[in-house]
C-alpha cells in the first residue's frame, strides 16, 4: 500500500526520522516492523525498519543511510509516496517487569530498543561507535548509559557496562557480536535474555525462508514471522 | 464473460498465474495479501522425506537485476507437513500443487504413497532442480539417465495432476521432459533458478557456504522465456513459465510463447498480493482486447514476418 511521507528531519549526517502517514487501522507492538519498497532498478527488494513510534494516524522510522535504499529514502520529500506493508513480525507480548529490564542497543540498533523506553523508570546502555546519535538520544528525551568505543566519559563497548545494573531480564538490540556476548553474559548469570535479530530479508512476509537464523536445536525459525524479538539464550550466533 | 481458466492434467485453474514453491511458503502466508479465490493457485515448498534443516546465513543476496539463494529446501518433512501443514492449506478453492524434492527413487516412491492418502490437493511438482543440493537432487536434473530411473513407472502412482520442474543449466533438460511426456506426466515446470555464484571480494571468498546458489528475478526473464519457448516445441504437454515475471506484460509474454500458465517467485516475494493483482489485470486486459478466452493468446505469437 501507499502512505504519504509527513515529515523528515536529519538528526545527525546520516541518521534521520521518517514520518509518515498511517491510513491502516492497526495497533503496532514493539518490535514490529515494516518494509519499504523503493523504485530503484537495483534493489528491488524491500527494506525492513522498525516502527518507532505508532500514533492513530502517523509511523515514525529512524534510519541510517547505510547503502542505496535508504539514501533513496533519505531524499524522500513530503508529500511523496512510499510503498509500504506494515505492520510486519511478531510484538512483544511478553508480561515482563520493565523496572527489572536491562536495555542493551548498538548503533542503529536503539530503533528496536525505542518503543519499549516509557517513562523514566528503565535502565538502557547505550553504544554509539561513531559518536553520532547524541540527537537521537535528545530527541526522544532518552535517559542513557550513553557510552563510546573511543572518547566519551563511558569509554568501552555497551557490553562492558552490564555489571553497573541490577536486573533479571535483558532485551538487546545491535550487531551480532553485542548479541553474541549479551547471550555470553545471560548464560553465565542466568538472565533471561530477548534479542530483537536483524537479518537480511527478501519477502519479510514468511514466504521464502531467507531469514531463518538457526537455534541450538538445530532447527531454523523464521525472523520475519516469528520474530524478530526472540529468545536470545536459543540462538546460535553462528 | 471472458475465460481465463487452463487445464493441467485433471486441475482447472481459475487463472493461468501460480506463486511459485519457495516463494510462496505453505500458501497459508499468502491469504493476508491476496483474494485466494482470485488466483490460479501455488505450489508449496519443497517437501522432503525427512526433516531438512536447510543451509547457513547468508541464504540471500541481492544481485542487479535479481537475487541468489541458498536457502537449501528447510523444511520439516512430509509426516510434519501433513499433520500440521496440509489441514491449514486445504480450504483453499485455488489449485494447490506439492513441490517433492527427492534425494533418491526411494524417496520420491515413500512421498507420493504417503501424501496420495491424503485429500485436500491437486497435484505434485516433482523437482529435481535444486541448485542447492547439487549431489542428492541436482543431479537427476543433469544426468538423463538418472532422471529416467527416478521418474520411471512414477505416473502409475498416483491419479493426481503430475509436473516435473527443470532446471535451465543443464540441456537435458529437454530431453527429461520428453521422457516425462512419454512416461504421462501433465505438465514441465519451466525455468527454476540459474545456477550461479558471488564473490566476498573484501574477505576473498564465496558469499554463501554451497559456493553455488540459484539466480531469479527480473534479469533471467529474457531467459526463462526462450528457454519456455523452446521447451513448448520440444514436448507437447503443457509447459508452465517461470522466470522473472514482475508484471503483466510478463505474463503475456509467456503465454504467447506457448506457456499455458505462468509461476510467480521472485516477484511474489517484492509484491506479496502480486497474484491477485495480476490475475485481476489479466482479465481487464481480455475485457479491453475482446479476448474472450486465454487459449486466444497461448502461443499466439508469430513466428515470422
Ligand atoms: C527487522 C529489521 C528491522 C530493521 N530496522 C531498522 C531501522 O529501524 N532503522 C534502520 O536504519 N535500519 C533498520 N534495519 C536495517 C535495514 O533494513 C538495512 O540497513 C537496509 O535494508 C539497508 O538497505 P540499503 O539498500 O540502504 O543498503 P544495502 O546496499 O542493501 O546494504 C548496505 C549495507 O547494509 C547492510 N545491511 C543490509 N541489510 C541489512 C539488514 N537487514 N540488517 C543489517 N544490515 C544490513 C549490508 O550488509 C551492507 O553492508 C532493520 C533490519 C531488520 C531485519
Ligand atoms: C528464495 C527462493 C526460494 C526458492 N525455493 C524453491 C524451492 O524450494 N523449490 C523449487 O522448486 N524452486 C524454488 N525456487 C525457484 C522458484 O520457484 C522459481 O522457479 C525461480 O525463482 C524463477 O522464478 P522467479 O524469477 O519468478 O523467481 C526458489 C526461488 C527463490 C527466489
Ligand atoms: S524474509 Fe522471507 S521468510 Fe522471512
Amino acid at each position: 500500500m501507499n502512505e504519504k511521507v509527513l515529515e523528515k528531519i536529519f538528526l545527525s549526517k546520516n541518521i534521520f526520522l521518517l514520518k509518515i502517514s498511517k491510513s491502516k487501522d492497526c495497533k503496532i507492538l514493539p518490535g514490529q516492523f515494516a518494509s519499504i519498497k523503493t523504485p530503484l532498478k537495483d534493489k528491488i527488494l524491500r527494506r525492513p525498519f522498525t516502527v518507532v513510534k505508532d500514533s492513530q494516524k502517523k509511523l515514525t522510522f529512524l534510519i541510517k543511510v547505510v547503502g542505496d535504499s535508504t539514501e533513496y529514502i533519505s531524499n524522500l520529500k513530503k508529500g511523496d509516496l512510499v510503498d509500504i506493508i506494515y505492520p510486519l513480525g511478531k510484538g512483544f507480548e511478553e508480561k515482563t517487569d520493565f523496572k527489572r529490564t536491562l536495555f542493551i542497543a548498538g548503533g542503529i540498533g536503539i530503533a528496536a530498543i525505542i518503543p519499549f523506553l516509557r517513562g523514566k523508570d528503565y535502565s538502557f546502555i547505550f553504544g554509539d561507535k561513531e559518536g553520532e546519535y547524541e540527537n537521537v538520544l535528545k530527541y526522544f528525551s532518552l535517559k542513557a548509559l550513553y557510552c563510546h568505543e573511543k572518547k566519551n566519559k563511558f569509554k568501552g563497548f555497551a557490553t562492558d557496562f552490564i555489571n553497573r545494573f541490577d536486573f533479571d531480564i535483558m532485551i538487546g538490540c545491535g550487531p551480532k557480536n553485542m548479541l553474541k556476548t549479551l547471550k555470553d553474559y545471560a548464560q553465565k548469570n542466568g538472565k533471561k535474555y530477548f534479542a530483537i535479530y536483524e537479518e537480511v530479508m527478501a519477502c519479510g512476509v514468511g514466504l521464502c525462508n531467507g531469514c531463518s537464523v538457526k537455534t541450538q536445536n538445530g532447527d531454523y525459525i523464521k525472523i520475519c514471522k516469528e520474530g524478530p524479538i526472540l529468545n536470545g539464550n536459543l540462538i546460535d550466533y553462528e | 464473460m471472458n475465460n481465463t481458466k487452463i487445464k493441467i492434467g485433471k486441475t482447472t485453474l481459475n487463472f493461468p498465474i501460480l506463486g511459485s514453491s519457495g516463494c510462496s511458503g505453505w500458501g497459508v502466508e499468502l491469504q493476508d495479501f491476496n483474494d485466494m479465490d482470485f488466483i490460479g493457485g501455488f505450489v508449496t515448498k519443497s517437501i522432503t522425506l525427512k526433516n531438512k534443516i536447510g543451509n547457513k546465513q547468508p541464504r540471500i543476496k541481492e544481485v542487479y537485476g535479481g537475487l541468489l539463494n541458498s536457502i537449501g529446501l528447510e523444511n520439516n518433512g512430509v509426516h510434519y507437513f501433513v499433520e500440521k501443514i496440509l489441514p491449514k492449506m486445504k480450504k483453499f478453492k485455488c489449485a494447490k500443487f506439492l513441490n517433492l524434492a527427492p534425494f533418491s527413487r526411494e524417496d520420491l516412491l515413500s512421498l507420493i504413497d504417503i501424501l496420495d492418502k491424503e485429500k485436500g490437493f491437486d497435484g505434485y511438482e516433482i523437482n529435481i532442480s535444486c541448485p542447492n543440493i547439487t549431489k542428492q537432487n541436482l543431479n537427476f536434473n543433469s544426468n538423463l539417465l538418472e532422471a529416467k530411473k527416478l521418474l520411471k513407472g512414477v505416473r502409475r502412482l498416483t491419479e493426481k495432476t503430475l509436473l516435473l520442474k527443470l532446471s535451465p543449466s543443464f540441456v537435458e533438460s529437454f530431453e527429461i521432459a520428453k521422457f516425462a511426456e512419454m512416461e504421462g506426466f501433465d505438465g514441465i515446470s519451466f525455468t527454476n533458478t540459474y545456477i550461479a555464484t558471488a564473490v566476498d571480494v573484501e574477505n576473498r571468498k564465496f558469499v554463501f557456504d554451497n559456493i553455488q546458489a540459484g539466480f531469479s528475478g527480473p534479469a533471467i526473464k529474457p531467459l526463462s522465456l526462450f528457454n519456455v519457448y523452446k521447451m513448448t516445441k520440444f514436448v507437447k504437454i503443457p509447459v508452465i513459465g517461470i522466470g522473472g515475471i514482475l508484471n503483466l506484460n510478463d505474463v503475456l509474454e509467456y503465454l504467447m510463447v506457448g506457456a499455458v500458465g505462468v509461476q510467480i517467485g521472485t516477484g511474489l516475494l517484492i509484491q506479496p498480493n502480486i497474484l491477485e493483482k495480476l490475475s485481476r489485470e489479466l482479465q481487464d486486459y481480455m475485457v479491453k482486447e475482446n479476448i474472450g478466452d486465454i487459449g486466444k493468446i497461448i502461443g499466439c505469437v508469430k513466428e515470422s514476418l
